[in-house]
């Protein structure tokens, strides 16, 4: 299907989700930004945002005697390059840990301009014990269309560059392995140009407080089961290449406990800890899984597990400034065949294991300097490790 | 510089702030044609208001922190290495190219005086420090195909990758010198003026903005050595709704509104180097205004809407427009060359729009460019398209 024909249909489907929020006849949206992103090296010194995520929601009444529902349009771009995993036989799919002699595409970098458009609607039902605002229940359908595009490093066309073209010769034709099929890396196929869309099904379950600032404790249970759905037919195939094909189920089961809070005279808080645990269990399904939907190292299946105990110091100037320090403690067990690999036939199993310290401060909602050190140990596919290692981010983020 | 920032970030710790988060609004998002059919965001401009008493009762005291950033085609209009005009000799090779881009406005402003809409202010006085990054890079169908190997910094020459200006100094695009990457910082201050009823499908009344930018060679943090200019910009927007039949039912819908309205813009320019982002210049269809000390834009328009499908935010609207330009005084990044100019240009076109919750556009214009500069073709020209974001 033309790109033009899937990309006009995708406007239609979100203007059909878009329906029942415009049935209100006070019908308006909120804006937000929820996320900017940090810059990347070789782009303003690394000093420039690179990216942006942002939305419009509106809250309106659904269904009757229960909470309004909410509508969201969530929009976000970036521009950057992104590194090739040549771990996996482009013809095949099958990786270096299961076959030393596969063929590899060069570990190179490309430029990778994309953008997404995310919508969906959430109906609540019931009471949240733990908070008099909040669904006990929430089911939310959603549509989510990725564009990306692979492209020639920007800096290429800078004086003094004398590199060749990583996808296309001195003439402009395709370069091999460029010029053929890529079974394991559908989005590098054709003109490089992947257009993908996924429908999704969320259930919540809320037994737990709202923290608005992320300053207060949190206290409680919560469950999210979410399916994501990405056939062929959903606009999917491009000039006979299929761009997804793939299905995810993932179960998300979390729980915290308040140990103390101490609370200054104008309600903000002096301190708090918590503790939390939680397990995820994530299956992603399918023959052909596009780039943002691939599993870590490719392996379908994953099982995770995390403890952590959380503090935090005093709210100051105003409720969304503080710190606080985080020890986690995962084990993720990942398991099962190669995404992408033709044939399914080769099987692994992986255990990382990771015990880390974060040390976060957060200034007026959109300011995070955050340091991070930690310990890896991993078994598997991947023996390497086990290292120590460290970070340190400036970022804005803003989570109002 | 830094004291100022120092300041204004001393008055902003001082001020009380019980309030949880900021206050933020999106202005404007922007698509490209080629990338993602121009349904997909290239790039935003965004604003966080920081927690702020009014210090005039019922008049609106605003601090806030405003983004742009994203991806953004431009074109080449002056050669790099001499600043002639390319519209007088129209170049074989590409002109479009891509650029990165942040822009920052750390500013304050103050209302005074009621005006039609308790919102808005009668009279707005404000004052920015502003920095604008940029870099700059082939347009992304660069090296996709073998019809897609020029650009506009660099030839395939018998399969060999040279530099297409390779001793340019970038007298016509001071910005695009050396790495081609820029940081450019400025003082900004203005006032505007709203006397404007304003509903979506009715608008009448006036609105004007003037403001000043300063932003010489010598302003701190900069980089790239590309801009060093003094700039005046005023704007004014007259608008009349000629007719308007409500729906009965729901007065404050309309079944049928026609509009008038008029947007002139002039501005002023002195500086040795003049980036492009501040040149302005841009009307309907290919041809642009020349790129000269004084620069007069005008758009009239006539706008028949359409019935108001439930909210005030859906409806199908068709457009008359006229576009006019004109360029005066002299050429500017022309290096010692004293050029004088006086030209025109001119458009004229219908735009059918169908907006859909104010989120989804779908769009049909059709114009023609009857006058342009120098010896750039006119001709006709149509697009259709859908963009989504508000």
């Amino acid at each position: 299907m033309p790109m033009q024909r899937r990309a006009v249909l995708t406007a239609i489907a979100i203007v059909l989700l878009l329906l029942p929020a415009a049935a209100d006849p006070s019908y308006s949206l909120s804006a937000y930004i929820s996320g900017v992103s940090q810059g990347v090296d070789g782009i303003g010194f690394g000093l420039f945002p690179i990216g942006t995520t942002f939305g419009f929601e509106r809250l309106f009444p659904l269904v009757p005697g229960e909470r309004d529902a909410e509508f969201q349009v969530e929009m976000s771009f970036a521009f950057n390059n992104r590194t090739i995993d040549s771990n996996y036989d482009y013809q095949t799919g099958l990786s270096i840990w299961f076959d030393r002699a596969i063929s590899r595409l060069p570990a190179a970098t490309y430029f990778n301009p994309r953008a997404s458009i995310d919508v969906y609607l959430d109906q609540g039902f019931g009471d949240n014990p733990l908070y008099a605002d909040g669904s006990l229940v929430n089911l939310r359908i959603g549509f989510n269309a990725r564009y990306s595009m692979a492209l020639e490093r920007v800096d290429l066309s800078k004086a003094g560059n004398d590199d060749e073209p990583l996808f296309v010769d001195s003439g402009g034709n395709p370069r091999p392995p460029f010029d053929g099929r890529l079974p394991a890396y559908p989005w590098l196929e054709g003109n490089r140009q992947v257009y993908t869309d996924y429908l999704y099904l969320d259930a919540y379950l809320n037994l737990d407080r709202d923290t608005p600032t992320d300053a207060e404790t949190e206290h409680g249970l919560s469950l999210d089961l979410s399916f994501d759905y990405g056939p062929r037919w959903l606009f999917n195939e491009s000039s006979s290449i299929v761009q997804s094909d793939f299905w995810r189920l993932e179960a998300y089961l979390e729980e915290k406990m308040e140990l103390f809070t101490v609370y200054q005279d104008n309600g903000w808080n002096w301190v708090n800890m918590y503790i939390g645990h939680s397990n995820t269990f994530r299956y992603t399904g399918g023959d052909v899984i596009p780039e943002n939907m691939l599993p870590d190292d490719r392996l379908r299946a994953m099982i995770a597990d995390r403890i952590w105990l959380h503090f935090t110091g005093p709210q100051f100037l105003a409720g969304d400034c503080f710190a606080f320090i985080e020890i986690n403690l995962y084990n993720t067990l990942m398991f099962g065949g190669v995404a992408n690999e033709i044939g399914s036939s080769s099987f692994a199993l992986e255990l990382q294991s990771s015990l880390s310290v974060r040390v976060q401060v957060r200034l007026f909602g959109f300011i995070r300097l955050e340091y991070q050190v930690g310990y890896d140990f991993i078994r598997g596919i991947w023996p390497e490790y086990p290292r120590w290692w460290q970070n340190a981010a400036l970022s804005f983020y803003v989570s109002v | 510089m830094k004291r100022i920032i120092m300041l204004l970030l001393i008055l902003a710790s001082i001020m009380p702030l019980p309030a949880i988060g900021f206050g933020y609004h999106v202005f404007d998002i922007r698509t490209e044609s080629e990338f993602g059919e121009g349904i997909f965001p290239t790039s935003v401009k965004y604003q966080f208001n920081f927690p702020m008493p009014d210090f005039i009762e019922g008049r609106r005291t605003v601090l806030a922190f405003r983004l742009d950033n994203g991806l953004m085609y431009r074109t080449l209009r002056q050669d790099p290495d001499t600043g002639a005009i390319l519209a007088k000799d129209p170049p074989s090779y590409p002109t479009e190219y891509t650029v990165l881009f942040d822009e920052f406005n750390l500013f304050f402003a103050q209302g005074f005086g009621e005006t039609l809409d308790e919102d808005r202010d009668l009279i707005t006085a404000f004052i920015s420090l502003d920095g604008r990054f940029e870099n700059a890079y082939e347009r992304l169908s660069w090296l996709t195909s073998p019809d897609d190997m020029e650009g506009v910094f660099s030839t395939y020459d018998g399969g060999v990758r040279t530099e297409r200006f390779p001793s340019s100094s970038w007298i016509g695009a001071p910005e695009l010198a050396g790495s081609r990457s820029i940081f450019q910082t400025s003082v900004t201050a203005g006032v505007r003026f709203d006397w404007m009823d304003d509903d979506v499908t009715r608008r009448d009344g006036v609105r004007a903005a003037s403001y000043l930018r300063f932003s010489p060679s010598w302003m701190p943090v900069s980089y790239g050595d590309g801009a060093d200019f003094f700039l005046i910009w005023n704007e004014l927007e007259l608008s009349k709704t000629l007719l308007t039949i409500g729906q009965e039912r729901r007065p404050e819908l309309s079944w049928l509104s026609i509009v008038l309205d008029d947007k002139l813009m002039y501005r002023y320019i002195i500086g040795d180097k003049v980036p492009s982002y501040v040149q302005g210049g841009d009307i309907w269809g290919d041809n642009d205004v020349p790129n000269g000390s004084h620069v007069i834009m005008n758009r009239l328009s006539m706008t028949l809407y359409g019935p108001q499908i439930n909210s005030r935010d859906s409806f199908p609207s068709l457009m008359l427009f006229w576009d006019f330009g004109v360029a005066l005084g002299h050429v500017l990044n022309r290096g010692s060359v004293n050029e004088a100019i006086a030209e025109t240009v001119g458009s004229y076109g219908l735009r059918a729009e169908f907006v859909i919750f104010g989120i989804c556009k779908v769009y049909y214009e059709i114009g023609c460019s009857y006058d342009g500069a120098f010896s750039e073709p006119g001709g006709v020209e149509q697009r259709f398209g859908v963009t989504v974001g508000i």
